[in-house]
């Protein structure tokens, strides 16, 4: 049994082989909610596997998990990023490549050519005669120094040395402690990111010859791309002004690193999955082949919410909004819209459920605008409630999210027949619309809007209210759609399917072995 | 509070060429000795101390010019104490390869005293620099079109370094790109404009609350309501607050501002900016009166 404590996890992974090693990045077990919950959801729906996971942590503070051990799982091991690196190294490690080599290597990794290959070149070059240098060899010695000032020379010579070695540190040693780091056995590799997630399981495709799989909730590349773009703590040490200029500074450093990586896991995956195909383009746009990729959606149990009865048209009409009060769910627009169709409903109700306290500030500026429109008898912000209790009361559910992979919300309202209106992101259009590949087509179950628009989400939440035919048909429609596409058990299925198809075996299959033997 | 000494790319080569021209006169004067030592008009002990009166104008001469730093004239004194003219001319290369590597050890202690905090560049000195090292911008590239054309129809990477630029530099004329990007066709794009939106709101909003907490104080000193309302303003320009919320702020610093007009002498500055506020919270007559007191003041004045 695991400790719910991340000091003294079990480590039999170099020991006992598992099925499946899931490769995790700055979620599972530390963090809860979003991927966290998925990777516990998957374990557990597949309890004839074993599983291994890798959880990758930027630094060694203590963390504690947010979740109980499935039994399945044999083995949960923390890859530090950055950990303390011991004593500076003197001289050259019998151990460690020439610099000019190792800093050739990483070139070729980060040029667009380099990919899984550049990767494995690089994994050789590192383990020259079959050492393993320490990752101060790698990061802290003259063999090192010697390769950063080669790089320095020849991706950025104009820019600051200083960022340029800083920014080479985070980089590289993240890449350096993914290289060293004693990989658990397992028949098949299964990363849920890009990134170093993705490069560990590149590797491990590279060290072992079995097969990895990808699954992406969002695009690990793109997000990073945005957070650096935006990144106030990346210096401009090159002044490109608005030309088109090709100098490489630290913003392009770091967005080409990750693209890098992003490439090698690509090439090494046998199998690209997402929760959506919207997500495919931008995984096809950074080199992902197309034959790879499939789309295996969340589900939810539609039982859970099926039997509920539907809003009644002599309730007051009730718009909710389900989510975390957080300015990414842009809960004021929900207000802004409310405010807007109370002037054509008087007796609106508007709910907004969910908790309050992720972000005090914005709650209370919510709070404040609820008070500046006069919305105090109209709308309210309810916190965390049981969202089975409130379903048979509300007649139109909204989602004015700025970002969203598939969220459950929109699952889970239609599960209860309640038809939705939300913004066009993540998976929403697809939930709502149907995919292309939707054979018969269902229809709509509520209306797609724009970002920040209360005005067309007070529109489209006038019609359904106005009219009681129009709510239970869109309903219908995507509780229909909701059985049929976003069953959790069709989507464990299809996992199952995939990780036999790649080679793991299921507990039957290891008794058939254990009884031959 | 002392002030940091301000460095210009100027003062620090003309240092350098005075010094150079001091050494070669230097040179000049002493090699005159030399050679009247040498022809027998001077004695030996009157050619000494020649020598050593040249050395001792040309070192104070030089310690006038470069009078933070003595390594040079310390350096070159040592140098024509013992070998005479061809010191100097040791002393001149010297100065000359300083001044053409760009890196001499007084450039050089001028940077670390600069990336200490201790010192302060001029923007020559740092456009020379950044030229020097090739960081500059290369106005021999073309420029990228205009930011509304690259919403409309450039790639998804033009689009994404657009809006980090609108992220890093926000100014309220980027607010169309901005809204244009919310409604891209594209779901990334969306997203990543969206989480611009949010870090814009975010900053902003943590101005708008020290404002109205600063506003909320004791009637300020001429000088800071003036900033203040000048902070106001541009939080107003950048389009970025509710209505309310900009009703709010307008109101609270008006009232600040005001009332540090009443308690100190006119100040056309800050008497500019409460008429901006006043024109722009819809109070016309309010600002008329101002620009009417305002220049009455003046002519007073």
């Amino acid at each position: 049994m695991l400790t719910q404590t991340d000091t003294h996890f079990a480590t039999d992974a170099r020991g006992t082989e598992a099925d499946v090693c899931l490769i995790v990045e700055g979620c599972y077990p530390f963090v809860s909610g979003g991927v966290s919950t998925w990777l516990d959801w998957l374990m557990r729906t597949q309890p004839s596997l074993t599983f291994h996971v890798v959880a990758i942590v930027s630094d060694e503070a203590p963390r504690v998990s947010r979740y109980a051990p499935p039994s399945n799982l044999i083995s949960l091991q923390r890859l530090v990023l950055h950990p303390p690196v011991a004593k500076r190294s003197r001289g050259t490690a019998a151990s460690v490549a020439e610099s000019a080599e190792l800093a050739n290597a990483m070139l070729a990794l980060l040029k667009p050519s380099g990919g899984f290959d550049a990767l494995s070149h690089l994994i050789r070059v590192i383990r020259t005669d079959g050492c393993t240098p320490t990752l101060t060899d790698l990061k802290a010695s003259e063999t090192s120094w010697d390769a950063i000032v080669k790089m320095y020379q020849a991706l950025m010579p104009q820019a600051s040395f200083l960022h340029f070695y800083w920014a080479w540190q985070a980089l590289f040693g993240g890449l350096f402690s993914v290289l060293l780091f004693p990989l658990p056995r397992a028949r098949i590799y299964h990363t849920i990111s890009t990134g170093y997630a993705g490069l560990l399981a590149a590797r491990a495709a590279a060290e072992t010859g079995r097969p990895a799989i990808l699954t992406e909730h969002g695009i690990y590349t793109n997000e990073r791309r945005i957070e650096i773009l935006m990144a106030e703590w990346i210096a401009d040490t090159v002044q490109k002004g608005i030309a088109a200029d090709e100098r490489i500074d630290l913003r392009d450093l770091w967005t080409k690193a990750f693209e890098s990586f992003a490439r090698a896991c690509y090439e090494a995956c046998t199998d690209i999955t997402t929760l959506y195909r919207d997500n495919q383009r931008l995984q096809l746009a950074l080199g992902a082949e197309r034959e790879k990729l499939s789309v295996i959606a969340n589900g939810i149990d539609p039982a859970r919410f099926g039997r509920l009865p539907v809003a009644s048209h002599d309730t007051p009409p009730t718009l909710a909004l389900i989510g975390r009060v957080v300015p990414i769910k842009d809960v004021k627009s929900f207000i802004s819209a409310a405010a807007l169709l109370r002037r054509q409903i008087p007796d609106l109700c508007a709910l907004v459920l969910g908790p309050l306290d992720e972000d005090p500030a914005y709650a209370d500026e919510c709070s404040e605008l609820i008070r500046e429109l006069a919305l105090e008898d109209c709308v309210r912000l309810l916190g965390t409630v049981n969202i089975v209790d409130y379903m048979p009361r509300i007649h139109v559910v909204v989602l004015s999210s700025l970002s969203e992979a598939q969220p459950l919300a929109l699952l889970e309202a239609g599960a209860a027949g309640i038809p939705c209106i939300a913004t066009d992101v993540g998976a929403c259009r697809e939930i709502i619309e149907g995919s292309a590949e939707e054979q018969p087509r269902l229809g709509p179950g509520g209306y797609v809007t724009g970002l920040v628009a209360p005005s067309e989400i007070a529109a489209a939440a006038k019609r359904l209210l106005e009219s009681e035919d129009l709510r239970r048909t869109m309903g219908e429609t995507l509780r229909q759609r909701v059985r049929r596409y976003y069953d959790s058990g069709q989507a464990s299925s299809n996992y199952h399917l995939l990780y036999e198809r790649r080679g793991a075996r299921t507990s039957g299959a290891r008794e058939l072995e254990g009884s031959q033997q | 509070m002392t002030s940091r000494p301000r460095y210009s790319l100027r003062s620090l080569r003309n240092a350098d060429i005075w010094s150079f021209c001091v050494l070669a006169a230097t040179f000049a004067a002493d090699t005159a000795v030399l050679m009247k030592a040498l022809e027998g008009t001077l004695s030996l002990s009157s050619a000494v101390l020649l020598h050593l009166a040249v050395l001792c104008a040309a070192a104070l001469a030089i310690s006038r010019v470069m009078p933070d730093d003595q390594t040079l004239p310390v350096l070159c004194f040592s140098f024509a104490v013992f070998s005479g003219p061809v010191g100097m001319v040791a002393g001149m290369i010297l100065v000359a390869g300083a001044w053409f590597s760009g890196s001499g050890a007084r450039l050089l202690e001028r940077w670390s005293d600069w990336s200490n905090g201790g010192g302060a560049f001029d923007s020559s000195m740092l456009l020379a620099e950044s030229i020097d090292n090739g960081r500059a911008v290369r106005t021999s590239r073309p420029a990228r079109r205009l930011f509304p054309h690259i919403m409309a129809c450039g790639s998804f990477t033009e689009k994404q370094w657009l809006l980090g630029i609108v992220a890093q530099k926000y100014h309220a004329d980027y607010g169309p790109a901005l809204d244009a990007a919310l409604s891209d066709t594209e779901p990334g794009l969306r997203v990543q404009a969206a989480a611009v939106r949010a870090r814009l709101n975010d900053r902003i909003k943590a101005e708008y609350n020290d404002i109205l907490r600063t506003a909320g104080g004791t009637a300020a000193q001429v000088s800071a309501a003036t900033a203040l309302a000048a902070r106001t303003v541009h939080c107003l320009k950048s389009n970025l607050l509710d209505p309310s919320e900009a009703r709010r702020l307008r109101e609270a610093v008006l009232r600040h501002c005001q009332r540090a007009a009443g308690l100190h002498e006119h100040s056309p500055r800050l008497e500019e900016q409460i008429r901006w506020l006043l024109w722009n919270g819809g109070h016309y007559e309010a600002a008329l009166f101002w620009q009417r007191n305002g220049e009455n003041s003046g002519s007073h004045n």
